[in-house]
């Protein structure tokens, strides 16, 4: 860790390529095609060795699909070799038993894919290519034969609201973290797939009835953090509670597979600190001028969903990417538990 | 107007499996908030971002 450092990331999101083999209706990077000038085999290792150098905890190799740079497995190893925490994201679409056995030898911390639905039709049709729901229950098989950490992920649209509970049924007792979250309108996603507040809050309830039916034995399952915050009502639907404000630039760091680097991938290009081919990354991340929206947040940078709120100086307006997406603007979460319950459950007391 | 809302609520949750009676205790028992299973722990940040995943051995 460095002399003058602020502040340790904790999880480094890592697009290493948007190079993918599937076509996603809610993809939010709008994935297929390589980036021209993706980092190279030799630039990779060396931003690895530099995120060792700001003690990042974990570093999330995804992206585009990660398994379809040729040396994913040769920069996944220098981060074990490194001593941080390795996780994988892939869309399982092209796994295989030389991928898996290249995971275990890595020994990672998460192999997560991503379930959109409870059926093949569902599933096929938002990842665009028919026989993908087949192959990532081959890989989900294949990860917990090998007895790899294994986490599902579901972004839920209008398009598999309903699934739900298939896909709860799919995962109870499997031992199988499951992340939930919500499309948002970003990248290719239209917007008329996704969900309304009182859709949105039904999820929170499906969560948050999950947590009190089952032990995390039986069903671990969190929200991710776009949902929130400070509800009056449920309790807090993330892995460990409270909220204390986007992470993007304080304890999460994202890089794009071009070297960008940016507080989160979900959030615009505006928002990009700089290139790791100019500058190194151990510089971008200790400069006190970057990250400002997070690292410098102000209550005056919230916007008109947020302004006036009484936890509005720590909140910081909820999930940023989130924000964005539905209302184009930072701090400034249009979903807002606090903010909406009063209008969803008024009635009910 | 806001009981149509509320009965949309009701609605949804029924196609997700949760009955009206287990809606209305998660909104309207105090301590619900207090019995819920979770962590009273963890790192000094927190894993689960959009873009991110989370790993069972978080659990």
């Amino acid at each position: 860790m460095c002399a003058n450092q602020k502040y340790t990331p904790g999880q480094v999101v890592w697009e290493t390529t948007l190079r993918c083999n599937l076509k996603c209706i809610h993809c939010g990077s709008s994935a297929g095609k390589a980036r021209l000038n993706e980092l190279s085999t030799k630039e990779a290792l060396q931003l690895c060795k530099d995120l060792a150098v700001l003690n990042a905890q974990e570093v999330c190799l995804m992206g585009g699909e990660p398994f379809l740079r040729k040396d994913w497995h040769i920069i996944a190893k220098q981060i074990r070799d490194l001593n941080m925490k390795l996780l994988v994201i892939s869309n399982g679409y092209n796994i295989n038993k030389d991928i898996i056995s290249k995971l275990v030898d890595l020994d990672p911390h998460s192999v997560s894919t991503s379930l959109d639905g409870s059926t093949a039709k569902t599933h096929d049709y938002i990842r665009g290519v028919k026989g993908s729901f087949d192959k990532v229950m081959e890989y989900i098989s294949l990860s917990k034969e090998a007895d790899l950490p294994t986490t599902v992920i579901t972004t839920v649209s209008k398009l598999n609201l309903k699934e739900l509970p298939e896909i709860q049924d799919f995962l109870l007792n499997k031992r199988i973290a499951w992340q939930i979250q919500v499309a948002t309108p970003e990248g290719r996603f239209a917007e008329k797939f996704a969900l309304s507040k009182e859709e949105y809050y039904s999820v929170a309830l499906f969560i948050a009835s999950m947590k009190k039916k089952y032990t995390t034995k039986e069903m671990p399952v969190v929200g991710a953090h776009c949902f929130g915050y400070h509800s009056q009502h449920l309790p807090w639907l993330g892995l460990y509670p409270g909220w204390e404000g986007c992470q993007a630039g304080i304890s999460v760091l994202s890089i794009k597979s071009n070297g960008d680097v940016i507080g989160c991938l979900s959030i615009p290009e505006s928002k990009i600190e700089g290139n790791i081919r100019k500058r190194s990354i151990i510089d971008i991340w200790n400069d006190p001028n970057t990250f400002s929206y997070t690292r410098k947040f102000k209550v005056e940078y919230l916007g008109e969903n947020c302004k006036d709120c009484k936890y509005g100086e720590t909140c910081k307006g909820g999930c940023t990417g989130f924000s964005v997406g539905f209302t184009n603007k930072l701090h400034n979460h249009p979903y807002c538990f606090y903010k909406i319950e009063p209008e969803l459950l008024q009635k009910t007391k | 107007m806001k009981q149509d809302i509320i009965f949309k609520i009701y609605k949804l949750g029924s196609k997700l499996g949760l009955n009206k009676n287990e809606i209305n205790i998660m909104i309207n028992k105090q301590d619900y908030i207090q019995e819920q299973t979770s962590f009273s722990f963890g790192p000094s940040w927190y894993p689960g971002n959009r873009y991110g995943t989370i790993s069972i051995h978080d659990f």
